[in-house]
């Protein structure tokens, strides 16, 4: 057998490289890695249209008013394309012309729908989402409303109060309950006025959270609604508990159980000083999304505080 | 064969294995593509800000033993902000929970996800965007690794 000298002595070089290799099998003994990596690209659009186009495209709209009275910009529609619903706020800028005077806002259009399919609903509601506060510390709600055509009952109010993962819905729907007031095309339900749905008092909910109005037209009781129920209304300037006028909006998913829910309408009101000076105005109709929430209305990050 | 020889023996044996594994380590472990990586459904070509989308990938672990599989999930665009995306991924039945370690990169918290020997193994990506993102192309990359970690024999 060949050998080798090593430090003088004779060593069989297949001794060697036995022990060798042993020896480092064992020292080496680590990893043997798999890798994989696999590739896609997407195409990302905005979840958000306006008019049917990317809400980042501002839109314009030209009007001449007449100092003390009111105009109406045209409709125009948010849609919301994504999975999970979205909250934005309308924002509104004179970019000419003196502002001095106009007051401009956003009134949402209500337009529910009668005679569909059954077990589809055919009401239209608009969902204002407001800093959350407590049944116990609600008083009232109250909201400008301007009927165009068809019924003339004011539209009611649902709401949602929330304790961890349990909720139960609050309506003024109930007997056909009024608005406490009705007055300059105002109205305000007060807190005594909501029920349950089956119609019983709010009691035992004080430290629950409400975040949500849902304005809503349309007849809850019945679907397919009569044509009486259709009405073309327009809601404003809301407030809950006169805190300020609420100015962020949800937007449902495209699968809402209220199919006319699924789009929110609206159009901008122009509201002119009796001394404001005659003069053409620009306005540009800026959309912008400020979070998401799920259906329900708690936040996506979380439960209700 | 005299001591003397067996000492000698000995010590070279054990100069050529640190050399040895010195240089496999000096390398790195090595690397082979993980078998039967794909794509099962694959996230759709279009997708909306805000919105919630799923893919679903495959890859086999081929070997005998159970190995240790770490995920990373790159999301590649025009200035990704931190929390503009997040990421879930779920191997087999087990949800991995990942962060979000730069914008647009998600790793799991821990890396203890063995997964069983000579079977196939199924990897869910579920991305969800803030609505207000920029509208453009991105890029999604899934990357895996698995590491076989070899138990030394004892002699």
């Amino acid at each position: 057998m060949k050998s080798v000298k090593l430090f003088g002595k004779s060593v069989s070089v297949l001794a060697i490289a036995i022990v060798g290799i042993i020896s480092m099998g064992m020292v080496s003994a680590a990893l043997l890695e798999y890798y994989g990596k696999i590739t896609t690209t997407v195409t990302v659009e905005q979840a958000v249209l306006l008019d049917g186009e990317d809400h980042t495209v501002t839109i314009s709209e030209t009007v001449s008013v007449v100092g003390g009275d009111v105009s109406y910009g045209a409709d125009h529609y948010l849609r919301n394309n994504a999975s999970v619903w979205i909250l934005v706020s309308l924002d509104s800028a004179i970019t000419n012309g003196n502002n001095e005077g106009l007051t401009v806002y956003p009134e949402y259009k209500l337009t529910p729908s009668y005679g569909g399919a059954s077990n589809v609903g055919d009401e239209d509601d608009i969902h204002f989402y407001f800093e959350p506060r407590t049944w116990g510390s609600f008083n009232k709600v109250s909201f400008d409303y301007n009927i165009i055509s068809g019924n003339a009952r004011v539209p009611h109010v649902n709401m949602w109060l929330r304790s961890g993962d349990d909720e139960v819905q609050l309506t003024t729907w109930n007997g056909g309950n009024p608005p406490a007031d009705i007055s300059n095309g105002r109205a305000t339900y007060t807190r005594d006025i909501f029920t349950l749905l089956d119609g019983a008092p709010v009691t035992g909910y004080d430290g629950w959270i409400v975040r949500e109005v849902r304005i809503q037209s349309g007849n809850p009781s019945l679907d397919p609604s009569p044509s009486e129920d259709v009405q073309v209304v327009y809601v404003s300037n809301v407030e809950v508990n006169q805190l300020g006028i609420i100015n962020t909006i949800e937007l449902p998913t495209l699968d809402y159980a209220n199919v006319p829910g699924r789009i929110v309408g609206f159009r901008l009101v122009y509201n002119a000083a009796f001394d404001i000076e005659p003069d053409t105005y620009t306005i540009d109709i800026t959309v912008v999304p400020v979070g998401t929430i799920d259906e329900s209305g708690v936040t996506i990050d979380g439960v209700v505080q | 064969m005299k001591r003397k020889e067996l000492a000698i023996m000995a010590i070279t044996a054990l100069m050529v294995s640190l050399v040895g594994g010195s240089l496999v380590l000096a390398r790195g472990a090595e690397i082979v593509p993980t078998r039967g990586f794909h794509v099962v459904t694959n996230f759709p070509e279009t997708m909306y800000a805000g919105s919630t989308y799923e893919t679903h990938y495959r890859f086999r672990n081929i070997t005998k033993k159970e190995v240790l599989v770490t995920v990373r999930f790159i999301i590649e665009g025009p200035e990704i902000e931190p929390g503009e995306w997040s990421v879930d991924v779920t191997i087999d039945r087990d949800a991995v929970g990942c962060v979000e370690a730069d914008p647009g990169i998600f790793e799991p918290n821990v890396d203890e996800y063995f997964v069983s020997p000579k079977s196939w193994h199924d990897i869910r990506v579920c991305v969800l965007s803030r609505p207000d993102i920029r509208p453009a192309a991105y890029t999604l990359t899934m990357e895996l690794h698995s590491t076989k970690v070899k138990v030394p024999q004892s002699s």
